[in-house]
C-alpha cells in the first residue's frame, strides 16, 4: 500500500482520517500545519498528499503551489480537502496545482477511490 | 417560495427541526450504546465513543445556537460546514469503533447510528434559504433598505433627542464636548473614566459614545473591546476622540470596531456631521431589531401551535394561507390513529420513575419516527398513548392508506422498542392500535395564550374506543377506515362490538397487513396451541366501566393455552353468547384477582381441540407473564 502524508490542523479530523486509512493498509505521515507539511514532504517524499486547504502558518494553496514548483516534489499527487462543497475552493485548489480534490467531511469509499486513481495516474507518469 | 421573511424563517426553522429529529435519535442511540458491556474494560473504545458523544453534543448546540432571524446565507453556509464536520466525526469514529470492537451487538448498533448520521447528512443538504430569499437577504444593503422602508411608514413622527455619553478623564475637554452637543439638541451624559463609562453605558444604553483614547484607569481601546464583546452594548456606535499625537492609535481603534474617530480640539461642524450620520444609522438598526423581535414572537407562536412533527410542506402551506393561524376550526375527514401500551399503569407501578420514563422514551422515540415517516401528525402524547392524525392540517389522497401502513409498521417496530427495553433491563411492552376515519373538527384549540393544533369530535373518541378493544399486538379498524382504504388490506378476524355513543354495533376488522406500495405484514409468531392436561375452572366477571358485580360471575373452563391467552368455554349453558371483546376480572388463575380481556378465538387455531363446546373464547390475562408459566 501507499505512504500518504496527511496535512490537517484539526486534531480530531487528523486522528480519524489517519486511523481509517491505516486500517486499510496505508502508512500514514502526519503534519499539523502547512509548513510542517512542506518539510515532511521534502524529507519523506510520500506517495501521495492529502492536503487540507485552510491551514495555519501556510495555507493549503501555498503548500500546493510550493510543492508543485519544486522538481523534487512536483510529481507527487496532491488531493485537496476543501471544507465547503464550494466550486470556488475546488477551482482554486486545482489552479494551485492540486491533482484532485475531495470535500470534507470525508466519505471514505469515495476518497479511497480518488487515492487509488491518483496513485495509478502517478505511477503511469 | 415566498420572499416574505416570515415564511422564510418558518421554512428555515422547519429545516432545522428536521435536523433535530435524527440528531436526537442519534443521541438516544448513543446513550443506550454506551451501556454495552464491551465498553466496561476498554479505555480505548471508550475514548472513541466519547469523541462521538462530543461531536453529537456539538451538533446539537450548533443547531440550538443558530440565529434564524438573520436569514443570512453566509451564516447558514457556516452552520452547514460546522454540522458537516461534526457529523463527519460521528460517522468516522463509528466506523472505527465498529471495526475495533469485535462485538456484533455493538457493530450493529453502530451501523444504525451511521444510518442516522446519513439521514442527518441528507437533510443537511436541504438546509438552505428558500429560493428567492438568498438574493435579497444575503445582500445586507437590500435587507437594510427593505427594513428602512418598513420603518419609514411608521416613523414619521418626532424623534426623541439622542442620548450621548462622553467618556473623558479631562474635565475641560469633557465639558467642551458636552456643551457643543447640548447646543445641537442632544442629551448628554458624562463619565470621567473608562470603568465608570462602562457602568453608565450598561445602565442607560446610550445612543452613541464619544470615547477618549487615553485615560488613566482603563484606556479607550480596552473600553472599546469590552463594548464590542458585550451582547447588550455591542450595537452602540462609538466615536474615538484623541489628541493629534495619538491619531495613529485612534485609527487603530477602527480596526477594533470603532465607528469613527475625531481629533481634539473637536471641530463642531465635523462633530455634528459624523454624529448625525451615525445616529441615523443607529435608529434604523433599532427599528430593525424591533422588527426582528416582532417576527420572533410570531415565529414562536407558529412553533407552539404546530408542534414539532409537521413536515416543511405543511408549515409552508399553513403560512401561505391567510387564515392559517386563526383559532377555531374546520371540518375535515381524517384518519385517526390511536395507540396505547397494554396495561401500562400496572407496568408503571412496578418501575422506578426514571425507568418508567426511559421505557416511555424508547417507545415514543421509535413510534414518533415511524409516524413521521408515514407523514402522520402526532397530535397528542398522553402518557403511553399516542394520537396521530392523517389528513390534517393537509389532506392527501392516501391519508387512510398511510394510516393503515403506519399502524402495521408501528406494530412491527415494537420489536425494536422491546430490544432496547430488554437491553436496559426494562420490561417488554405490547401495544394495541385502533384506527377510525371520519369527519372531525381540526383547528387551533385553546385560548389565545395557549393553543395547539388538534382534532376533536366523535370520530376521535371512537378511535380511542376501538383501540380499547384491542389486545397487545393487534390493529383494529372501523368499517369506514376499511372502506376508504385504496390499498389492499390483509384482514384477520372481524368482530361486532357495542361502542358507547354509537347506537348500532360496530363491525371492527382486525388488520394483519397492507399491500403494495407498502407491502407490510404484521410480524407475528404462529401461535402455539397447548392443550391443558385437565380443564381448569375459572370465574370471570364482566367489567362495565371499572364497576363489577361479583354475583354476576360466570364459570368458565380453560382447555388450552393459545399464544398468550387461554382457550375457554362456559361451564354451563348460558342464555346468550358473551359480547366480546369484554374486559373481565378473573378469579382462579392466580391467588388474587387478576384482569384480562375476553375475545373471540380463531376457530382454525383451535380446530384440533375436542369439539365438546362450540362457544369458545380467548381469555388474555393482562399480566401474562405472571400467569401462563404456572399452567405449563
Amino acid at each position: 500500500m501507499a505512504r500518504i502524508l496527511l496535512v490537517e490542523d484539526n486534531e480530531m479530523n487528523r486522528d480519524m482520517l489517519s486511523r481509517r486509512l491505516q486500517r486499510r493498509g496505508h502508512e500514514m505521515l502526519l503534519a499539523v500545519n502547512g509548513q510542517e507539511g512542506v518539510d515532511i514532504c521534502l524529507a519523506e517524499l510520500p506517495d501521495l498528499i492529502l492536503l487540507d486547504m485552510s491551514l495555519p502558518v501556510k495555507d493549503g494553496w501555498q503548500v500546493a503551489a510550493e510543492l508543485k514548483a519544486n522538481p523534487k516534489t512536483a510529481l507527487l499527487p496532491i488531493i485537496a480537502l476543501t471544507a465547503h462543497a464550494m466550486a470556488d475552493d475546488r477551482q482554486r485548489a486545482l489552479d494551485a496545482g492540486c491533482d484532485d480534490y475531495d470535500t470534507k467531511p470525508v466519505e471514505l469509499p469515495r476518497l479511497l477511490e480518488k487515492i487509488e486513481f491518483n496513485l495509478q495516474a502517478a505511477a503511469n507518469k | 417560495m415566498s420572499r416574505n421573511p416570515r415564511h422564510q424563517r418558518a421554512f428555515l426553522n422547519d429545516r432545522l427541526q428536521s435536523l433535530n429529529a435524527p440528531i436526537q435519535l442519534l443521541a438516544l442511540q448513543l446513550h443506550s450504546l454506551a451501556a454495552l458491556p464491551v465498553f466496561q474494560n476498554s479505555p480505548e473504545l471508550t475514548a472513541d465513543l466519547e469523541k462521538i458523544h462530543d461531536a453529537v453534543a456539538l451538533t446539537q448546540s450548533a443547531l440550538l445556537a443558530f440565529d434564524v432571524e438573520a436569514l443570512d446565507a453566509g451564516e447558514l453556509a457556516r452552520l452547514r460546514h460546522d454540522l458537516r464536520n461534526h457529523i463527519g466525526i460521528v460517522d468516522g469514529y463509528s466506523e472505527i469503533l465498529a471495526e475495533d470492537c469485535g462485538d456484533d451487538e455493538l457493530a450493529e448498533s453502530l451501523f444504525k447510528l451511521r444510518q442516522q448520521s446519513r439521514v442527518f447528512q441528507e437533510q443537511l443538504e436541504g438546509l438552505v434559504l428558500p429560493d428567492g430569499a438568498s438574493s435579497s437577504s444575503s445582500d445586507p444593503i437590500a435587507k437594510m433598505f427593505k427594513s428602512f422602508k418598513r420603518g419609514l411608514s411608521r416613523e414619521l413622527g418626532a424623534v426623541e433627542p439622542s442620548l450621548i455619553l462622553v467618556v473623558d478623564d479631562n474635565p475641560s475637554s469633557r465639558e467642551l464636548l458636552a456643551q457643543q452637543l447640548q447646543r445641537k439638541g442632544y442629551t448628554v451624559l458624562e463619565a470621567e473614566g473608562g470603568r465608570s463609562g462602562l457602568e453608565t453605558m450598561r445602565r442607560v444604553l446610550p445612543d452613541l459614545v464619544l470615547l477618549d483614547l487615553v485615560m488613566p484607569d482603563m484606556n479607550g481601546y480596552d473600553v472599546l473591546k469590552v463594548i464590542r464583546e458585550d451582547e447588550d452594548l455591542r450595537r452602540i456606535p462609538v466615536v474615538m476622540v484623541s489628541g493629534v499625537q495619538d491619531e495613529e492609535g485612534a485609527m487603530h481603534c477602527i480596526d477594533a470596531g470603532a465607528n469613527d474617530y475625531l481629533i481634539k480640539p473637536v471641530n463642531a461642524t465635523l462633530l455634528n456631521a459624523r454624529l448625525s450620520a451615525l445616529l441615523e444609522r443607529k435608529r434604523w438598526q433599532d427599528k430593525e431589531q424591533e422588527y426582528l423581535a416582532e417576527l420572533e414572537r410570531s415565529q414562536k407562536f407558529i412553533r407552539q401551535v404546530f408542534g414539532r412533527y409537521l413536515s416543511d410542506e405543511i408549515v409552508e402551506r399553513l403560512l401561505d394561507e391567510q387564515d392559517g393561524l386563526k383559532l377555531g376550526g374546520q371540518r375535515r375527514v381524517v384518519t385517526v390513529l390511536m395507540a396505547d401500551i397494554r396495561d401500562f399503569s400496572t407496568i408503571s407501578l412496578q418501575l422506578e420513575p426514571e425507568a418508567c420514563v426511559a421505557l416511555l422514551n424508547n417507545y415514543l422515540g421509535v413510534m414518533a419516527e415511524v409516524i413521521q415517516h408515514y407523514r402522520g401528525t402526532v397530535d397528542e402524547l398522553m402518557g403511553d398513548g399516542i394520537l396521530a392524525i392523517f389528513g390534517a392540517p393537509v389532506n392527501e389522497a392516501d391519508d387512510c392508506d398511510r394510516a393503515l401502513a403506519c399502524a402495521v409498521a408501528m406494530q412491527n417496530a415494537m420489536a425494536e422498542v422491546n430490544r432496547r427495553n430488554l437491553a436496559e433491563g426494562l420490561p417488554a411492552l405490547k401495544m394495541g392500535i385502533g384506527l377510525n376515519t371520519g369527519e372531525v373538527v381540526a383547528g387551533n384549540i385553546g385560548s389565545e395564550l395557549r393553543s395547539k393544533y388538534g382534532v376533536v369530535g366523535h370520530n376521535v373518541n371512537l378511535a380511542a374506543r376501538i383501540e380499547s378493544c384491542t389486545v397487545g399486538g393487534q390493529i383494529l379498524v372501523s368499517p369506514r377506515t376499511l372502506s376508504d382504504a385504496k390499498v389492499e388490506v390483509v384482514r384477520g378476524r372481524s368482530m361486532r362490538v357495542a361502542v358507547k355513543g354509537v347506537e348500532e354495533e360496530l363491525l371492527l376488522q382486525e388488520v394483519l397487513g397492507v399491500g403494495l406500495p407498502y407491502d407490510l405484514l404484521l410480524e407475528q409468531p404462529q401461535l402455539e396451541l397447548r392443550p391443558l392436561s385437565a380443564p381448569l375452572s375459572l370465574w370471570i366477571t364482566l367489567l362495565n366501566g371499572k364497576q363489577f358485580d361479583e354475583s354476576q360471575a360466570l364459570q368458565l373452563e380453560a382447555h388450552a393455552v393459545l399464544g398468550e391467552g387461554l382457550v375457554v368455554s362456559a361451564s354451563s349453558a348460558i342464555n346468550s353468547p358473551i359480547k366480546v371483546p369484554a374486559d373481565v376480572a378473573i378469579k382462579g388463575l392466580v391467588e388474587a384477582r387478576c384482569y384480562g380481556k375476553l375475545t373471540a378465538v380463531d376457530a382454525e387455531a383451535v380446530s384440533t381441540l375436542p369439539s365438546a363446546n362450540k362457544n369458545r373464547y380467548l381469555l388474555v390475562p393482562s399480566t401474562v407473564a405472571d400467569v401462563l408459566p404456572n399452567l405449563k
